[in-house]
């Protein structure tokens, strides 16, 4: 019986924990685990909540909660000794026997599309002769029947056939209410072999509803007549459901079925996992408002499926679910959250929800099937299937994809320069102005020299951020960078990542920040912490005006290959980085997971539009206020102590005696061997906040007194003076340092903010760590050179 | 002390408590995203 069924009063004993993740682990964690006696102490005057007593101390569930544990009383347990004489043990407490008796009891619910042949399987198990038919819907209500393996008693429950689960017909709706009245321990779900495609649908709703679960690949024969190559193990992983094949009449496969079965019951089976299936960027955006609020109330849900199922379901406007939830507090705000979700969805698609989710699953299927299913012949005869045979050719898929991404980076340079130089005539303009108006006193240089040029220096290159992602959300809606990520995954797996991976990294040479933040894709931990922390080696564009200004005062006859092979160094130190993770810290096997390969579909403007502004947005909330504080700080420590103002130059700034050049010269002594001296120490300091500031804290610092200050060209009087104060091998050691070392402040929390504080703390010390040996490396090498 | 003395002083206050809260944040639970030691921090299952 259920705990919520006992009286005042009344004991039992508990038997299970019924109920999924977050749920479940909390209400074990308050002690309700098997063989603990509980006592109920009172009911609140409305029935609800109910206190107990267990282990010691009084505690308070909810009716609902309390449905959710399955305990036994002595007369059940006295009952159930009666009828069952196997479990009659006189030297052990009767309760203990019919617990231990019990939990050698696995309830299985069969679930699969009509004429898949769950009756049939259900026969071989049960040793029974139900009707079974070559036609959908033999199967109308519910058929139990229970045998006996290593010890367990199974009970096997033959459910209707259903293509889904959701609301439409009665199937349907009979199957999900079974599964949410007796929450069976096991799924297994009956796919036919021979059409995975439609049967994985239903497929990928249990994944959903249920973490335990397995698959019966029934009629395995047929797809082995057909030729077809099926990796079904590599499926079964990607998925986190075992895959079993089997011929339910011959009973092929029956034992393994089993076995599986008893392994997953007792959380042996390695390969079980719980996974999300990924809606894109649209549904999940609009999904992620909802479920988040569901998963803060979860306590008003009930139980038996997780929080993000019912958004789903709430948005696909599913009527047994807003029954179900119709009592709840919430219920009218969640309503008008789904129904704003579907708007925006159906607004931004084009497409009616339920076709929008069912396109997104296909999606799924179809990338995990491309990876493991072979057909014999295919037939190619939609738009997106010749599509893929050219984007995804092993020949002309890799030249396809770099033209692509050279073309995305050369608009990202080209067209934003435009935009680029409006800005900085604006910021320039703001500048004088606030310079002109305000008189002379640390506010005004704090205003002009710190937040302005400061949050300035950013600003710049928001266009360019803007026409990045422009592309990138083009490429990520109209379902080119799934197909990107799939033909890059095998070099990726070569550095011990995923292809997902891919994407990531090539966003870091546009911004680490984004980069950082799109590795939420990879649903794979050490996969996405490989990933995290070799982003920051990807030379972002910040970084790009340091190598200019160098490069171009000490190889400017070469500078285009210096630029290339410093980009090179910073992807092969990823690619060293990536490989030594894999093999000292994240020795175990990579979980293979699914590449979702959507159908192409022709972006709107509005949605590109909108997805690039929302990242724009984030990028301009998150920098501006850090790039603001951090501009501060870095003028606070650059302009104090205020010295006597000489009186003949008395607007110079003598940044040698303040904090910054105090800073520059405790720091000197680090860069001392690579003949540094303090002006750069400061420059690579000050690119912490961001690594534009590196250049105009060397142009500030080799200006001299009276003369005018740009921020970012340079001088050729600046250059003069950085090529008498450093050496060339100086200069090399400079351009590997500032291109390896600790990737700025926002880059490092959105490491923190993905990760946590271990992780970017570790990525600073490692990356500086790496920068000063190989700067000091390519120091000694250019010293024997020259 | 001039007022823009007055006004520099006053953000750099401002600024100070912003970092001083950070950095307590940090010390706390190691969370950039502090939501109250709910059971629902992602810190705390340290996975997402």
């Amino acid at each position: 019986m259920r705990l919520s069924e006992l009286k005042t009063g009344e004991s039992a004993t508990v038997v299970k924990v019924l109920g999924y993740g977050g749920f479940r682990r909390r209400i074990m964690e308050m002690g309700f685990v098997r063989g603990q006696r509980v006592t109920v102490v009172l009911a609140a005057p409305l029935k609800d909540p109910i206190e107990y007593h267990i282990m010691g101390y009084d505690i308070s569930l909810r009716r609902k909660e309390a449905e959710m544990v399955v305990v036994m009383t002595r007369e059940e347990a006295e009952q159930l000794s009666y009828d069952d004489t196997s479990i009659q043990d006189v030297d052990a407490d009767v309760v203990e026997n019919a617990i231990k008796h019990s939990t050698s009891h696995i309830s299985v619910g069969l679930v699969g599309n009509p004429n898949s042949g769950k009756t049939s399987l259900f026969n071989t198990l049960c040793g029974r002769s139900e009707h079974v038919g070559n036609y959908s819907g033999v199967t109308v209500d519910a058929k139990r029947g229970t045998l006996r393996h290593k010890g367990y008693t199974i009970e096997i429950t033959d459910l209707p056939g259903t293509y889904a689960l959701s609301a439409y017909s009665p199937e349907e709706v009979y199957v999900r209410r079974h599964l949410v009245d007796h929450t069976p321990d096991i799924i297994v779900n009956t796919v036919v072999a021979s059409n995975l495609e439609r049967n994985l649908y239903l497929t990928t709703e249990l994944i959903d509803i249920s973490p335990n679960m397995v698959i019966a690949l029934n009629m395995y024969d047929e797809l082995e007549r057909s030729g077809a190559k099926f990796d079904h193990n590599a499926l079964g992983e990607m998925i986190g459901v075992p895959m079993i094949p089997i011929v339910a009449p011959s009973g092929r496969g029956i034992e393994e079925l089993l076995d599986t079965i008893i392994a997953v019951h007792e959380n042996r089976d390695k390969r079980v996992r719980h996974i999300h299936i990924g809606y894109g960027s649209v549904i999940e955006e609009s999904l992620e408002p909802l479920n988040t609020d569901m998963r803060q109330h979860r306590d008003e849900l009930t139980a038996h499926f997780p929080p993000r199922y019912f958004a789903l379901k709430m948005i696909e406007g599913d009527k047994e679910i807003s029954a179900l939830l119709e009592a709840t507090p919430n219920y009218e705000r969640w309503q008008r959250m789904a129904q704003r979700a579907r708007t925006e969805i159906e607004e931004a698609l084009g497409e009616d929800v339920e076709t929008a989710l069912a396109n997104q699953k296909y999606g799924f299927i179809s990338g995990a099937l491309k990876e493991t299913y072979q057909a014999t012949e295919r037939k190619r005869n939609t738009i997106g299937d010749k599509l893929d045979a050219i984007v995804t050719h092993r020949i002309w898929g890799f030249p396809i994809f770099f033209i692509l991404m050279w073309f995305m980076f050369y608009c990202t340079f080209a067209l934003g320069a435009y935009p680029q130089e409006w800005i900085e005539m604006g910021v320039g303009w703001l500048y004088d102005t606030v310079h002109g108006v305000m008189g002379e006193g640390p506010l005004r240089d704090m205003l002009t020299d710190g937040v302005i040029s400061g949050v300035g220096s950013v600003l710049v290159f928001l266009p360019n951020i803007m026409i990045l992602y422009l592309f990138i959300s083009f490429f990520e809606d109209s379902g080119y960078l799934a197909r990107a990520a799939f033909i890059m995954d095998r070099v990726m797996h070569r550095m011990g990542v995923h292809g997902k991976s891919f994407i990531p990294m090539v966003m870091g040479f546009g911004c680490n920040v984004p980069a950082v933040m799109a590795c939420r894709t990879i649903e794979c931990r050490t996969s996405r912490i490989i990933t995290i922390m070799v982003v920051p080696f990807m030379s972002c564009s910040a970084r790009l005006p340091i190598f200019m200004m160098i490069v171009g005062t000490f190889f400017a006859d070469h500078a285009g290959t210096v630029l290339f092979l410093l980009y090179l160094l910073g992807m092969l130190m990823a690619v060293v980085t990536a490989r030594l993770m894999r093999r000292f810290m994240f020795r175990e096997q990579e979980a293979p997971f699914v590449m979702e390969l959507s159908p192409y579909r022709m972006p709107t403007a509005k949605t590109t539009v909108r997805h690039m502004w929302s990242k724009c947005a984030q990028y301009l909330r998150k920098m501006g206020g850090l790039i603001l504080i951090a501009s501060i700080i870095v003028w606070m420590l650059s302009y104090y102590p205020r010295p006597k103002y000489d009186n003949d130059t008395p607007d110079a700034p003598n940044y040698e005696l303040s904090y910054m050049g105090y800073i520059g010269k405790v720091c000197e002594p680090v860069f001392e061997p690579m003949s540094l001296n303090w002006q750069a120490s400061v420059a690579l300091l000050s690119g912490i906040p961001a690594k534009e500031i590196v250049v105009s804290t060397m142009n500030v610092l080799y200006s001299q007194q009276g003369e005018p200050i740009n921020d970012e060209t340079i001088s050729p009087k600046v250059s003069e003076r950085i090529t008498k104060s450093m050496s060339l091998p100086s200069a090399v050691a400079f351009l590997v340092f500032a291109l390896l070392y600790l990737p700025c402040i926002a880059t490092i929390m959105a490491i923190g903010s993905e990760l946590n504080w271990k992780w970017a703390v570790g990525s600073a010390v490692y990356n500086t760590a790496i920068a000063w040996v190989l700067a000091y490396a390519a120091y000694l090498i250019t010293s024997l050179i020259i | 002390m001039g007022w823009q003395e007055i006004i520099v002083g006053i953000v750099a206050v401002v600024v100070a408590i912003a970092v001083a809260h950070r950095v307590w944040r940090f010390f706390k639970c190691g969370a950039s995203q502090c939501d109250g030691c709910s059971k629902e921090c992602s810190h705390r299952r340290n996975s997402r």
